[in-house]
């Protein structure tokens, strides 16, 4: 995998709101197809390293390149964005549209394509994700899972070169959870890349090729998932792994 | 509202239609989307219906019933007194009361009528008033052949036509005088409660005892119904000098019961009109021997001054000035609203070259154009000012939009249509007039191949020699901004209402701000700000009777004029206010569809 060109460089990368010091100093390289999963405690800086890869938040020092583009000064972002694709903790469906009005939106106005051609991805899409019947389901109509698998389908229709994933199952009930795992599951058997904040340690082992400690905005340790689950190196990360098997 | 809401309205064809297409279930969709369902637990649509024809016919009541007229007896004032006829009373000798008749000259219309007599004197001054009279004319009323005797109508109270009880009231009062009795009517009593001066009618007086005792016995007996008496005292002077509390007494068609214990309640009579059948009744009474008067109310049905407000195209001009002035108040409201929002630090030195630039270049246009600019200081002033507004242009949206809203929304309405009529107006015009022909005719250059003069751009003055804003403009413009101002906090609070997540989601797309804001947030701002919206419409509704201050003729001023042609001030201001009550609550009742329509499933 090492010897392609990486998509994502994270160099030095600083974020601070006001005294706090989200992510200090983080550098690290995602090559395509890989798929990195970010665990740590809350505040570690593990959602603010994922929104700082798209620009939602505006890092303060260092570079990120991704797909050959500094996002920092890049003249247009959106460009950059429609390539990344993004799932959030707590859905961000637009609740005014219908599920597949949701994932055509985007299409047509970033990807300009045609009302026919984009609902056709739509529909193959929510098809891919398990729920082509409710197309029609305005959000609110949907349960926790279905809507979150609307968020994943309305990211892929665009094509993206990478998928950043929020903590997409911690606001599920445990029994949605399976589901959406196994659509990301999927995905990342295709051969996305991927960048996934989540403390799911199954999808982490069987999925994950590069598993990233994130503390107080640091890399405490960088790994496969299962060497970090079996064999932590640092005594942070064997406090942190205490604490979340034992819950 | 900018989304697109519509379900793919084309079927998809076989291609991109996924075999497991399902069956629309469409009856549980259309109820969801549009809601034709009527939701029984609310205040439905008709419910507002019903209450603009509650509104009417209690209107139509209000204005018909003699208590509006009353008002303009108790209180004195001028009203314009449609006199139907005169007649002389004649004295039988011996005798301080006379008859009177009068038959009316032309016929009545179908309708109920109050009729009020007034006597005079010889010099025509009042003397006093006779009660008021009801008549109600059916629509089967007949005119009378020349042989046939006018029937004749009393006042609904009177001694000997009405046979009834005759009770008698009982009471303690301290000053050991005298005690009068009044029947007094449902108004009435506030009248007594308030110790207002109005027209009483005694229907029996005795003395005190000097215990302080007093019984009355009603001289006159009451008609079979409600009625609320009341005893006032007097000293030997007849100077007023207390009251009784109300009795309420209820007279039945029964043989009467002698005494009758008072009663403490609120009192509600009724006063049922007499019932005629001709178009020319004659009514008659008892009075002292001078000239008798007869007035009516007819002519100011609250129809017909409704009408005539109407007909005069002040409703139209006022919902014309409110639906123009609300759509630029929308969008004023919108783009500044959209400004406030817009409170990113601004970049002040991004691009502070292209923009220097761009004021030099419109520094030279100006002075090239405007040759009384060309004076150093001038120069350097207007040098100063557009290169100032350049360079701070991305601070601007927010700083403008925060000082129009804080202006602008602390000013009364009415200043701000007052300043647009009489100050901004006049001034717009004088300038304007200056300015307009200072430019007429000037020319630009001239450009030439070799020798020869080819072109020469030149700045007309289009015809046009002064800006008038015509008094109408100004109210719309002045009522525009100053609502402007509120809708544009509005629109904030609406769109800062919506999740921070929906604009990252949006963007995380790929979406650019602009297409962010209109197709994901403002669809959702939109129907949460529908409510204060359609507040703000009703609010400016009300609001454009302001404009009648600069003499616009709209419903307002329609009903002043009508006022001060006809002296009928409660009866002009009731039609005034009716109309804007129909037109608010049909407008309430537009807004709520429109929010039931937009209303999203599940929400």
């Amino acid at each position: 995998m090492k010897d392609k060109e990486p998509i994502i460089v994270i160099e030095n990368v600083c974020k601070h709101f006001g005294h706090v010091r989200a992510v200090n100093g983080v550098s690290t390289e995602i090559y395509p197809g890989e798929v990195v999963i970010i665990i740590g405690p809350s505040g570690g800086g593990k959602s603010t390293l994922l929104r700082c890869i798209n620009n939602l938040e505006h890092i303060d020092s260092g570079r990120i390149i991704v797909d050959g583009i500094s996002i920092t000064e890049s003249k247009d972002i959106n460009k950059v964005r429609a390539e990344i694709g993004m799932v959030f903790q707590l859905f961000n469906l637009f609740p005014h549209l219908t599920a597949l009005e949701n994932i055509v939106l985007a299409q047509r106005v970033v990807r300009k394509r045609g009302r026919e051609e984009a609902e056709s991805i739509a529909r193959e899409q929510l098809a891919k994700v398990g729920i082509a019947e409710k197309w029609e389901s305005y959000p609110s109509q949907l349960s926790g899972g279905q809507q979150q698998r609307v968020a994943i389908a309305r990211a892929l229709a665009m094509n993206p070169k990478i998928m950043l994933f929020d903590e997409p199952t911690s606001a599920l009930d445990p029994e949605m959870i399976k589901g959406i795992l196994d659509v990301m599951l999927d995905l990342a058997q295709e051969g996305m890349t991927m960048v996934v904040v989540s403390h799911e340690m199954g999808f982490a082992r069987a999925a994950g090729d590069r598993i990233i400690f994130l503390d107080e905005g640091k890399i405490v340790e960088e790994t496969t998932p299962e060497r970090l689950f079996t064999a932590p190196k640092e005594e942070r990360t064997k406090l942190f792994l205490s604490q979340i098997l034992h819950k | 509202m900018a989304t697109t809401e519509k379900p793919p309205e084309s079927q998809p064809k076989e291609t991109d239609k996924p075999p497991e297409q399902p069956i629309v279930d469409t009856a549980t969709r259309r109820r969801g989307r549009i809601g034709l369902m009527i939701p029984f637990e609310r205040l439905p649509w008709w419910g507002i219906i019903i209450l603009i024809v509650g509104v009417i016919v209690g209107y139509s009541i209000l204005n018909n019933v003699r208590y509006v007229d009353a008002l303009y007896f108790i209180f004195d004032l001028p009203w314009n007194r449609d006199a139907v006829g005169k007649v002389d009373i004649e004295l039988d000798e011996g005798q301080e009361s006379g008859t009177w008749a009068y038959t009316f000259k032309r016929p009545l219309s179908r309708g109920t009528y109050t009729i009020v007599v007034e006597f005079q004197d010889e010099r025509e001054e009042p003397l006093g008033r006779s009660e008021t009279f009801r008549i109600k004319v059916p629509s089967d009323a007949v005119e009378l052949e020349d042989d046939q005797e006018p029937e004749p109508v009393s006042p609904s109270q009177t001694p000997i036509e009405i046979k009834s009880s005759t009770p008698t009231l009982v009471g303690t009062a301290t000053p050991p005088v005298k005690v009068v009795v009044y029947d007094v009517r449902l108004t009435e009593v506030l009248y007594v409660l308030f110790d207002l001066t109005w027209s009483k009618r005694a229907v029996g007086q005795a003395q005190i005892g000097s215990d302080g005792k007093w019984v009355v016995g009603i001289e006159s007996a009451l008609e079979p119904g409600e009625h609320t008496l009341c005893a006032e005292f007097l000293d030997e002077g007849g100077q007023t000098v207390g009251r009784s509390d109300v009795y309420r007494l209820h007279v039945l068609d029964a043989p009467p019961d002698p005494e009758t214990e008072p009663v403490t309640e609120v009192p509600s009579p009724t006063t049922t009109p007499v019932e005629v059948h001709t178009g020319t009744p004659t009514i008659g009474g008892t009075a002292l021997p001078t000239t008798a008067v007869v007035y009516d109310n007819f002519g100011h049905s609250p129809w017909r001054v409704a009408k005539r407000i109407w007909r005069a195209e002040g409703v139209v001009l006022t919902l014309r000035v409110t639906l123009i002035a609300f759509s630029g108040a929308m969008v004023l409201g919108l783009v500044f609203g959209l400004m406030r929002v817009s409170n990113r630090a601004p970049n002040l030195f991004d691009n502070a070259g292209w923009r220097l630039l761009v004021g030099l270049g419109l520094i030279v246009l100006l002075l090239a154009t405007t040759p009384s600019l060309r004076k150093p200081a001038s120069i350097a002033l207007i040098a100063a000012i557009i290169e100032a507004i350049l360079f701070l242009l991305p601070a601007m949206p927010y700083t403008l939009s925060t000082l129009y809203v804080e202006v602008i929304r602390g000013i009364p309405m009415l200043v701000i249509v007052l300043y647009m009529g009489f100050a901004v107006t006049p001034t717009l015009r004088t300038v304007s007039g200056d300015w307009l022909a200072g430019l007429s005719d000037f020319s630009i250059g001239t450009w030439a191949v070799g020798e020869k003069v080819v072109g020469e751009l030149v700045i007309g003055n289009w015809g046009i020699s002064e800006i008038d804003l015509q008094g109408l403009p100004a109210a719309i413009i002045g009522l525009s901004f100053g609502y402007g101002a509120y809708l544009a906090e509005i629109y904030r609070a609406g769109i800062e209402s919506i999740p921070r997540g929906q604009m990252e989601a949006a963007r995380s797309l790929g979406m650019s701000y602009f297409h962010a804001m209109r197709r994901v947030i403002l669809p959702q701002a939109v129907r949460v700000v529908l409510p204060p919206l359609g507040n703000d419409f009703i609010a400016m509704l009300k609001d454009s009777s302001l404009i009648s201050v600069i003499a616009l003729p709209e419903l307002l001023q329609q009903g002043r004029l009508w006022i001060s042609r006809n002296f009928r001030a409660f009866e002009g201001f009731n039609s005034v206010a009716l109309l804007y009550l129909v037109m608010t609550l049909l407008l309430s009742l537009l807004v709520r569809i429109i929010e039931r329509k937009s209303a999203l499933p599940g929400c």
